[in-house]
C-alpha cells in the first residue's frame, strides 16, 4: 500500500489533520511532546487506499529528542512514498526550517500550510503559488481543523509521488555547496540512499552520521581547516542553521503578507496570556482553576451556598417520608440536586446515574435474579459477586469522565504549557524543569500515557525521578477509593467534608511526589537540571467535538476495561471467598473460612502499622485483599469490597440502620466494611494513602518497566513504591491516632536530612579535591 | 552589546551571537534563534524565570541562564 | 444444578480464562502492558499494531 508521512512541527495542526484523513481518535493535546510516537491510518478517498503515518512533532532532523530520532529514522529506513510536510502557516519561518531539511530527502514533499483559517481571521494572506515556485514542491493550503483543502491535498500529493524526487538544499549558495557536493558524490559512489541529507548532516558534524561515516568526517574537517569562516570559523552547525533561516527569510518570507506591519503584533491570544501568567496573580490565578475544577466535580456544597444561605433541608421541607425517602419520583430527582446544600455538578451528575439510572437497573435486575429460581450460590455469585462488584466500579464513571473533561479543557486550550513555564523556576528548586509538570498532570488521567509523555524530558536522571512520582498523582482509577472512602467517612462518622478530603487527599499525593523528588534529586539521581527552551502555542478555545470524541474514548476504554478485567476479578473474589480450602462450598456467613481469608489472614499482620492489619481482628484482611486486587486495576479495590461487602454485613451480624447494602454503591460497600472490621478514620485515610502512593497497576507498572528500559531502575523503581506507600500510610495512621507521633517523625525526617546534607557536603570536597 | 537575559521586559534585539553549551545551541539554533533574528522579550514568569520572548512570528520560553549565551544589540526604535 | 448454573459456570470460566488468556498474549507479543481501548490507536509501543 503506499505510504504517506505527515511531518512537522509540534503544534502544527498535524494530528488534527491525520484524524480527519484516517477517522481515528489518537489523542490531540495543545502542548508540544503529547504525540510522543507515530500513528497509522488508512485513507480511503483516493483512488487506491493510503496508508498514513503521523510521525511526532520535531523542529528538526538533527537528533536532539528522541522524537526526532523516532522521525528521522523512519523517514530514511521506512521510506514512505511522500512525505506530506504540515506547515503552521501563522509561524512560517520556523516551520519552513523544517520544511528546508526535508528537502534534502530523495522523496517526494508536499507542503500543506494549515492553520489557515487563523491565517485569515488575522487579516493576513499567504501567496501560496509564490511559495510553490520558490520551494520547488507542490503546496497546498489546508485547514485541518474545518477540513477545508484536504481533500485537493490528498490528490495533489497521490498524484505527485509516483514521480521520483531527488533531494535539493538550499545551502547550495553558501560556501559550503562545494564541500557538500563532494561528500555527497562520496556519498553515492557508496550506494547510500539520500546521500544529500547525510552530506549535508556531516557537515554539520552531526553524531548520528560521523558514526556512521568516519572516513567521510575527515573530510568535512580538512575542508574546515583549509577554510575557516569569517564568522563562524569551524562552526558549521551554526553556519548552516544561519544559512537556513536566512534563506527562509531571503526567499519565502515575502509570500506571507501580513495585515498589519507591526513587527510584534499583540493578539487575543497574547491579552489573555498577560492575565493568566501575570507576573503576580499567574500561581493564584492557577490554584483557583485547579481548584474550581475538584469543587465543580467532587463538592457537596457547591459555591458553599448551604452554608452561607442557610438553606432548608428536604427534611424540613417535609419532603422526604417517615423513612427519610423521598415522597415521590419528582422529588427523588430533586434530591439528586439539592438537599439543603447545592450539589456541584460533577455530584449532580453522579447523583443521577446512580440513584436514577444504575442504582435502578441494577436493582432491577438483582431482583429478576433472586426471583429466576436459580440456586442461592448462583445467584450470590451474580447479585453480591458481579453485579454489586462491577456495580460499585461502574459507579464512578461520572468522576472520572468530569475530571477528565476538565483536564482535556485545560490541556487542548493551551493553558498547560503557559503553566509549565509559569511552575518551571518552582520545579528548578526540585531539580526538575518546568517540561515535567505535563506528564504529573497527565497522571491525574492516566499513569500509563503520562509515563510515555515522559520521552521529552531528555535527560534520563530527570526522566526516572518524574516517572517514579506520577502515580502520586492519584490517576482516574484510584478516584473511586477516594471518593468512596471519604465518603463513606462522612456518611458513618458524620466527620467532614467530602470534597475537602478528596482535595486534601489528592494533594498528599503531591506533597509526596515533591518531598520523593526532593529526595531523589538529592542522592540516587543526581544530575543538572535539563535545559527549558520550548514553545507557548497560542491559547484557542477547545474544540467541542475534540472534547466529546476524548470523552467517548474514556468511557469505551473504561467500560471495557470493567468487563473484562474487573468483572473476571470479580468472579475470581466471589469465588475463593465461598470456597473453603477443601473446595466447600460456604455460606456468605462463614467467609472467614474461605480460602481468600486464609491466605490474606498471612499477610494481615504487614498491615499492621498502618492501621488495616492484625488490629482488625477477622475480618481485616479483607483490606489486604482489595489492596493486591488493586495491583491489577486500581478499580479492584472498591471493586472487593462490593463483592464482599454483603458477606460481611451479614457475618458481622449488625444492624445495617438504613444501609441498603445491595445497592452496588461503592460509599455503601466502604461503610459495610467500617460496620465489619471496625478501621478507625485515621486508619481509613491511611488507607487511602497507602493505596495512592503504591505499586500501580500492571499496566502501570509494565509501562514504566518499558520507559525505564535499565532493569536495575526499574526494580528500584518498585522498591520505591513500595517503601513510599508503607512510609505514608504509616506516618497518616500514627499520626492520625497519636498526634504526638508527629514529632517522632519530624525528628527522623531531620535526621535523614542532616544524613544527606552532610554526605552531599562531603561528595563536593571530595570532588573539590580530587 | 548585552545578552538577552538582562533586557527589560518589552525591549527587543538584533541577535549577534550564540554561544553556549553544543546541545542548547543547536536548540535554539533550531527554534530560530540566529545571527540576524529579531527577538522582543514579551514577560517574565512571576518569578523572574525564565522568559517568553517573541521570535520569528512565535513565541518562545527559556531560562536566564539559557538567555544568557544569546548577545543581543538593543534595538529600542 | 440447572441449565441456568451450568451455563453461569461456563460464562464465568470463559470470561476469567480469557482475561488471563489476553493478558498472558500481551505479555508474550512483548508488545503493551496497557489495557488500554485498542492497540491500533496506541502509540505506547513499536512492537504495537505494525502493518
Amino acid at each position: 500500500m503506499i505510504k504517506f508521512a505527515l511531518a512537522g512541527n509540534p503544534n502544527c495542526g498535524k494530528t488534527t489533520l491525520f484524524n480527519s484523513l484516517t477517522g481515528s481518535t489518537a489523542h490531540v493535546g495543545n502542548w508540544p511532546g503529547v504525540t510522543v510516537d507515530k500513528r497509522e491510518g488508512t485513507y480511503k478517498k483516493c483512488a487506491k487506499p493510503v496508508s498514513v503515518v503521523d510521525l511526532p512533532g520535531i523542529y528538526s532532523l538533527s537528533p536532539y529528542t528522541d522524537e526526532e530520532v523516532i522521525a528521522r529514522g523512519y523517514l530514511l529506513n521506512e521510506k514512505p512514498d511522500c512525505v506530506i510536510n504540515v506547515v503552521d502557516v501563522t509561524n512560517l519561518e520556523r516551520n519552513l526550517y523544517l520544511t528546508t531539511q526535508l528537502l534534502e530527502l530523495d522523496v517526494p514533499v508536499v507542503v500543506a500550510l494549515n492553520m489557515m483559517d487563523a491565517l485569515t481571521k488575522n487579516g493576513d494572506e499567504i501567496e501560496d503559488k509564490k511559495l510553490e515556485k520558490a520551494l520547488g514542491v507542490p503546496v497546498v493550503r489546508i485547514s485541518a481543523l474545518k477540513g477545508e483543502g484536504l481533500a485537493e491535498l490528498m490528490n495533489r500529493a497521490y498524484e505527485y509521488c509516483s514521480r521520483p524526487r531527488t533531494g535539493s538544499t538550499v545551502l547550495s549558495h553558501t560556501e559550503l555547496s562545494h564541500l557538500i557536493k563532494d561528500v555527497t558524490i562520496a556519498l553515492k559512489g557508496q550506494n547510500v540512499p539520500n546521500p544529500l541529507f547525510h552530506a549535508v548532516k556531516l557537515v554539520e558534524k552531526d553524531e548520528l552520521e560521523t558514526k556512521e561515516h568516519p572516513s567521510l568526517l575527515a573530510m568535512v574537517e580538512e575542508f574546515q581547516q583549509a577554510h575557516p569562516h569569517s564568522a563562524f570559523g569551524s562552526d558549521y552547525e551554526a553556519l548552516v542553521a544561519d544559512a537556513r533561516y536566512r534563506y527562509i527569510a531571503d526567499n519565502f518570507k515575502s509570500a506571507l503578507k501580513r495585515k498589519s506591519q507591526q513587527k510584534f503584533q499583540t493578539t487575543a491570544s497574547d491579552r489573555a496570556d498577560k492575565v493568566l501568567t501575570h507576573k503576580i496573580w499567574g500561581i493564584p490565578i492557577f490554584l483557583v482553576i485547579l481548584f474550581a475544577v475538584f469543587h465543580l466535580t467532587f463538592s457537596e456544597n457547591f459555591l458553599y451556598l448551604g452554608s452561607i444561605f442557610n438553606l432548608p433541608t428536604l427534611e424540613t421541607l417535609g419532603l422526604l417520608d417517615s423513612e427519610g425517602e423521598p415522597i415521590s419520583y419528582g422529588v427523588r430527582w430533586l434530591a439528586c440536586l439539592y438537599d439543603g446544600v447545592v450539589y456541584s455538578p460533577g455530584v449532580i451528575i453522579n447523583n443521577i446515574w446512580n440513584d436514577m439510572l444504575v442504582g435502578e437497573a441494577l436493582g432491577a435486575l438483582q431482583g429478576v435474579v433472586e426471583n429466576s429460581g436459580m440456586e442461592d450460590w448462583a445467584i450470590g455469585l451474580i447479585n453480591s459477586g458481579i453485579i454489586d462488584g462491577l456495580g460499585s466500579v461502574l459507579s464512578f464513571l461520572p468522576p472520572i469522565l468530569v475530571l477528565f473533561l476538565f483536564f482535556s479543557i485545560l490541556e487542548d486550550s493551551g493553558y498547560m504549557a503557559r503553566i509549565a513555564f509559569i511552575l518551571d523556576r518552582v520545579f528548578r528548586r526540585f531539580g526538575l524543569s518546568g517540561r515535567a509538570f505535563m506528564p504529573m498532570i497527565m497522571g491525574f488521567g492516566c499513569s500509563v500515557p503520562a509515563m510515555i509523555n515522559t520521552r521529552t524530558l531528555a535527560d534520563e536522571k530527570e526522566r526516572t525521578a518524574t516517572i517514579r512520582v506520577i502515580p502520586f498523582f492519584s490517576c482516574g482509577a484510584k478516584l473511586p477509593i477516594l471518593t468512596a472512602v471519604a465518603g463513606a467517612i462522612v456518611a458513618f462518622f458524620g466527620i467532614g467534608n467530602a470534597d475537602l478530603i478528596t482535595y486534601g487527599m489528592y494533594l498528599l499525593g503531591i506533597v509526596t511526589a515533591i518531598v520523593s523528588v526532593l529526595l531523589m534529586r538529592s542522592t540516587s539521581l543526581k544530575g543538572e537540571t535539563p535545559p527549558f527552551i520550548m514553545e507557548l502555542p497560542a491559547y484557542h478555545a477547545p474544540q467541542f467535538k475534540n472534547l466529546m470524541l476524548h470523552l467517548w474514548d474514556k468511557t469505551k476504554h473504561f467500560v471495557k476495561k470493567a468487563f473484562t478485567i474487573i468483572l473476571a476479578s470479580t468472579i475470581v473474589i466471589w469465588v475463593l471467598t465461598h470456597f473453603t480450602f477443601n473446595w466447600q462450598l460456604l455460606a456468605d456467613e462463614d467467609v472467614n473460612q474461605s480460602i481468600l481469608a486464609g491466605i490474606s489472614s498471612l499477610v494481615q499482620p504487614l498491615f499492621t502499622p498502618m492501621g488495616f492489619g492484625s488490629q482488625l481482628g477477622a475480618y481485616g484482611w479483607v483490606f489486604g485483599v482489595a489492596v493486591v486486587a488493586g495491583l491489577i486495576a486500581k478499580e479492584n479495590v472498591i471493586a472487593t469490597f462490593g463483592t464482599l461487602a454483603l458477606c460481611l454485613v451479614k457475618v458481622a451480624g449488625l444492624e445495617l440502620g438504613g444501609l441498603d447494602v445491595s445497592a452496588a454503591d461503592g460509599v455503601d460497600a466502604v461503610q459495610a466494611m467500617i460496620l465489619a472490621t471496625g478501621i478507625s478514620v485515621p486508619a481509613l485515610i491511611s488507607f487511602i494513602a497507602f493505596n495512592m502512593t503504591t505499586i500501580p497497576c500492571f499496566a502501570a507498572v509494565g509501562t514504566a518497566g518499558a520507559e525505564l528500559q535499565s532493569k536495575k531502575r526499574y526494580h528500584m523503581t518498585l522498591l520505591f513504591w513500595l517503601a513510599a506507600s508503607y512510609v505514608v500510610a504509616t506516618a497518616v495512621y500514627t499520626v492520625g491516632t497519636w498526634w504526638w507521633s508527629c514529632f517522632i517523625w519530624l525528628a527522623v525526617a531531620a535526621a535523614v536530612t542532616a544524613v544527606i546534607v552532610l554526605r552531599n557536603k562531603k561528595a563536593v570536597k571530595r570532588e573539590v579535591y580530587a | 552589546m548585552t545578552t538577552l537575559d538582562k533586557f527589560a521586559v518589552g525591549s527587543h534585539g538584533v541577535v549577534t551571537a550564540v554561544d553556549g553549551e553544543n546541545k542548547i545551541r543547536r536548540r535554539l539554533f533550531d527554534m530560530g534563534i540566529t545571527p540576524g533574528a529579531e527577538i522582543l522579550l514579551r514577560k517574565k514568569a512571576p518569578l523572574g524565570d525564565p522568559l517568553e520572548v517573541t521570535v520569528r512570528g512565535y513565541e518562545l520560553t527559556l531560562r536566564k541562564t539559557e538567555a544568557a549565551c544569546i548577545t543581543m544589540e538593543v534595538k529600542n526604535d | 444444578m440447572g441449565a441456568a448454573e451450568i451455563i453461569l459456570i461456563v460464562c464465568c470460566v470463559a470470561v476469567v480464562a480469557g482475561a488471563i488468556a489476553a493478558a498472558v498474549i500481551r505479555r508474550r507479543k512483548g508488545g503493551c502492558s496497557c489495557d488500554c481501548a485498542s492497540c491500533a490507536a496506541c502509540s505506547a509501543c513499536s512492537k504495537a499494531k505494525k502493518k
